[in-house]
């Protein structure tokens, strides 16, 4: 039989499980297993499944990946960062549709201590929905700036999808998160924008209070307040950009310093910390065994040859390579709409990978352009995982309301794209002004 | 009773995280102050890695954790979800079956040529026990879900639904 024609039945087996239900990373498994039994018989198969499942689960660059959750379970249920957002509203509280300005700045400086969307919404969403909903913002408004805004937690770093990414393509770690500051911040900016212009047009749905009003003195002693999160970012992104520690280690220092501050300034408990302990196990076990079992499935997609494939069929086609690029992204985006997307990325990465660079797209750009739709994906119904942490905050609200306000922020992302892909220096200038990073 | 045990374990991943970090940090302090870095952090960490993601399974399993496509299924009727739950089950037990038994191997052959790690030489075979028993933990949750779903699919057909897994206490 063809190579072809087995990577046909192989993916068809994939398709009908996941329609059946199983679980992902089982059916990346079973899909794996066939196919390696099929091409390389039971003994060599077996040993290539025992193999896979020690050195990713062992691989210390992975480690990165239960710190950084770690990191963001404790800030979470310590309330670190909540008074971020009262400390931002009294800086931009007098633009107009400050509040919700306030949100998407808080969420991005949260962000950089964070590499979780899910807890940087929940987090500034917190506390900023009932302190927008009194001042009677519209509620679009409120719950769209606070889903898209959580979604830079996985662009500026620290980011956890970086992680994956970054490891799974043998990408430096260090490099894709200095790549994601500028278009994060970026980001950011042009979501405060589009608040700002939507508050002028529609002035009743933001309401004005009296930030404006706040005294120098006032806003100034506001910033104390948010030292703990000024100190982490400095040890985190700080030690990582000077060269001193690899992705990994920040990610410990971040626990360890995290964890003095919950205890010390926070009101992390011992059942705050339980909870985080299981949050994290829990995220840690969900990804890690669907790269596992994805790793099984991308040896096959090897041994059939499929990436080199998928190049020449591509080159074949005699496609500038922008317009390829752009008939991937916009297959993405529709997938964005289906499936969740990490799981998506982590499947895809072993095809798409060769083929994006395969075509002379920088891997950290792309590293940054993936990481841009996976916040797409985690505001796009019906299974933008924000959608629902936002749901989940705000007591009585309506899917519909959430949706429909993230929706505008989505756009606002694909612009984002389009930006990286004019100027790719976005990403990339800041990468190659980095200290000697020592490595993923 | 399955449902402590993998709360225990999941746990026990958790103070690992804790242990990775502590380590690491010192690790890091101690080469960048007095150049005294600590050996084998790193390999520990990988060897606890094991640990967080093979023993954490069973309990985000019971947490639903592990997601699965539920586009299509959720448009059939509950008798039909049912019972595709009693067949997704069975596939997923056969799988962790299979790879249950291969890295339980891995451990015996590990064990009889005395594998080690490359730096500090740490024996490896107890930390990849942590693969077979935490899956198998993860299997004995699976078995006492389809147990239960087995019994609503056969049960009276007004009730004939989906089980959740996080349904079953204790």
């Amino acid at each position: 039989m063809s190579e072809a024609l087995i990577g046909t039945v192989l993916l068809a087996l994939l398709f009908l499980l996941f329609a059946l239900g199983l679980e992902i990373a089982f059916s990346l498994g079973v899909v794996g297993l066939v196919g390696l039994l099929w091409l390389k018989g039971w003994t060599v198969g077996l040993g290539v499944v025992g193999s896979v499942a020690w050195s990713n689960a062992s691989s210390y660059s992975f480690v990165a990946v239960p710190l950084f959750v770690f990191m963001s379970a404790i800030l979470l249920h310590s309330g670190i960062g909540q008074s971020l957002y009262a400390a931002v509203a009294q800086w931009v509280g007098f633009l107009p549709g400050g509040l919700a300005v306030a949100s998407v700045a808080a969420c991005a400086i949260f962000a950089a201590v964070s590499g979780s969307s899910v807890a940087t919404a929940a987090t500034i969403g917190m506390i900023a929905i009932p302190e927008m909903e009194s001042r009677g913002y519209h509620k679009p408004l409120i719950y769209g700036s606070l889903a898209a805004g959580g979604t830079l937690g996985i662009l500026i770093p620290p980011s956890i999808p970086m992680i994956i990414f970054g490891v799974m393509t043998e990408t430096s770690v260090g490099q894709l998160y200095m790549a994601g500051i500028l278009p994060g911040i970026l980001l950011g900016l042009l979501f405060a924008v589009y608040i700002v212009g939507y508050a002028m047009v529609f002035p009743e749905r933001a309401p004005r209070g009296d930030e404006a009003r706040a005294p120098l003195r006032e806003r100034l002693r506001s910033l104390i307040e948010v030292a703990p999160i000024v100190l982490l970012i400095a040890v985190v992104l700080g030690s990582m950009y000077l060269g001193i520690v690899t992705p990994t280690e920040a990610a410990a220092l971040g626990v360890s310093v995290s964890l003095v501050l919950a205890v010390t300034v926070g009101r992390l408990r011992w059942a705050g910390l339980t909870r985080a302990f299981h949050e994290t196990v829990r995220t840690t076990a969900f990804i890690m065994l669907i790269i596992i079992f994805a790793s099984i499935f991308s040896h096959v997609i090897a041994l059939l040859g499929a990436p080199k494939a998928l190049l020449g069929l591509v080159t074949g086609l005699n496609l500038a390579p922008w317009m390829v690029f752009a008939l991937i992204f916009a297959l993405l985006i529709a997938i964005a709409y289906a499936l969740e997307e990490l799981s998506v990325m982590i499947i895809m990465l072993p095809i798409l990978f060769p083929l994006v660079t395969g075509l002379g797209f920088d891997p950290v750009w792309f590293g940054i352009v993936m990481i841009v739709w996976l916040e797409m994906g985690f505001i796009t119904p019906p299974v933008g995982i924000n959608l629902f942490v936002i749901q989940g905050i705000a007591r009585g609200s309506r899917m519909r309301d959430i949706a429909v306000g993230s929706t505008p922020f989505v756009i606002i992302m694909i612009l984002l794209v389009v930006i990286l892909f004019l100027v790719p220096d976005l990403a990339l200038w800041l990468p190659r002004r980095m200290m000697g990073q020592p490595g993923g | 009773m399955i449902g402590r045990v993998a709360k225990a374990a999941s746990f026990l991943g958790g103070l690992a995280t804790l242990v990775i970090a502590g380590a690491t940090t010192l690790d890091v302090l101690r080469r960048y102050f007095l150049n005294q870095p600590l050996l084998g952090v790193d390999e520990i960490a990988g060897f606890l890695q094991v640990l967080i993601v093979f023993w954490g399974c069973a309990h985000a399993f019971r947490g639903g954790a592990h997601i699965r496509v539920d586009l299509l299924t959720s448009h059939l009727s509950g008798p039909v979800r049912a019972w595709l739950r009693v067949v997704t089950l069975v596939v997923g037990l056969l799988l962790l079956g299979v790879v249950c038994w291969v890295t339980t191997q891995s451990v015996l052959t590990a064990h009889r040529y005395q594998r080690v790690s490359a730096v500090m030489l740490y024996p490896l075979w107890p930390a990849m026990l942590f693969i077979p028993t935490g899956l198998a933990l993860m299997a004995a949750a699976m078995l006492a879900l389809l147990v239960r779903q087995l019994r609503v699919a056969l049960g009276p057909r007004a009730r004939r639904e989906e089980v959740s897994p996080a349904e079953e206490r204790g």
